[in-house]
């Protein structure tokens, strides 16, 4: 799911690796390294989901800024709708207790 | 791993890495920067975030550089323009001295041992094993090297036992056409590259665009060395020539 939440950061507008990291985490989603986001990134944007940019900085180095492309969006679309679904039907089963027992019916 | 690595050793390690793994010069120096760009901004040293320099190369989905392109580049045309210019030398070195070319045939069977050992980097498997074994581009020099020296001494003396007798200038001019030839390729293919596999960092801006163009401007030049040096050893051979009479 990690790739759908990247995609997922990236909705709002184009952001960097830094910001991508912070928001998964301020978002409950646990803390991501690099090492995970980097290739998860740039397999992206070997596969044209996102494109990739270096903006210059203002008082220092410049960053690269990932965002989505037009397919990034749709697989972005796609994802969520299965992700919900997925969600809705699992927690409600898990959600209804059930009367069961245990004993064989 | 207990020892923490410096940022800069992984750095280095993981250019290393991407090297072996024929990634371009600008798709490095666009990893490099990427990882100096969350080191910075993450306080975290780079194996922190990154992991091992090597496992983290191998996990990037980045461009790399066809074997057999490689091979044309840094092998296949140098060592043709080597040859032709051998030729070159031998024929303005006769043309000047009146003399003919006398071969004989073992002394051709001799000289096609460089001559197949670089042909042979048109095809895809021979470059990637000669990258891959360090030892094999030194084995391939002296192999070209002792060929070179034997076929010297299977030269015939006389035209009589000579199994193939040439007139200098026409090898001379052919010579000629092929380092032209093949420096014309070189300087389009330096020309087109969409990188001169230098590493630029891309956070610097336009800064490195400047450098980028006078180390292809380098890069031209050294594409027409041979036909320059051609030229140089055709004057000190009229020259030295000229003394004598």
């Amino acid at each position: 799911m990690l790739g759908a939440f990247t995609l997922r950061a990236l909705e709002s507008g184009p952001s960097y690796g830094y910001a991508i990291i912070t928001q998964l985490e301020a978002s409950g989603l646990g803390v991501v390294k690099g090492g995970t986001l980097y290739p998860l990134l740039s397999r992206y944007e070997a596969a044209g989901l996102v494109r990739a940019e270096w903006r210059p900085g203002e008082a220092g180095p410049g960053r690269k800024f990932f965002a989505l492309t037009d397919e990034g969006m749709d697989e972005l679309n796609r994802t969520r709708a299965m992700w919900l679904q997925f969600a809705t039907v699992s927690t409600a089963y898990m959600a209804e207790p059930t009367d069961n027992t245990g004993e064989e019916q | 791993m207990n020892t923490t690595m410096n940022d800069d050793t992984w750095i280095e390690l993981f250019i290393i890495e991407l090297r072996l793994r024929r990634v371009p010069g600008h798709a490095i120096g666009d990893a490099v920067a990427s990882v100096r760009e969350l080191v910075e901004d993450s306080g975290q040293t780079a194996e922190e975030a990154f992991g091992p320099a090597r496992a983290y190369a191998a996990s990037l989905d980045v461009p790399v550089i066809g074997a057999g392109e490689r091979g044309m580049r840094t092998v296949l045309l140098p060592v043709l323009g080597l040859f032709a210019f051998i030729v070159f030398s031998l024929a303005a070195s006769a043309m000047y001295a009146g003399e003919l070319i006398l071969l004989s045939v073992a002394q051709i069977l001799v000289l096609c041992v460089p001559l197949a050992l670089t042909l042979l980097f048109a095809f895809p498997f021979y470059p990637r094993a000669v990258m891959r074994q360090r030892w094999l581009p030194v084995l391939l020099v002296l192999a070209a090297g002792a060929a070179g020296a034997v076929s010297a001494l299977l030269a015939p003396s006389s035209a009589e036992e000579a199994w193939a007798v040439m007139p200098a200038l026409p090898v001379l001019l052919i010579a000629a056409g092929v380092l032209v030839a093949l420096s014309v390729v070189a300087s389009v293919n330096t020309m087109r590259s969409a990188d001169t596999d230098e590493i630029d960092d891309p956070r610097q801006g336009d800064g490195a665009a400047t450098g980028q163009r006078a180390r292809r401007m380098f890069l031209v030049f050294v594409d027409w060395l041979f036909p320059l040096l051609a030229l140089v050893m055709l004057g000190v051979t009229w020259g030295l020539n000229a003394l004598g009479h």
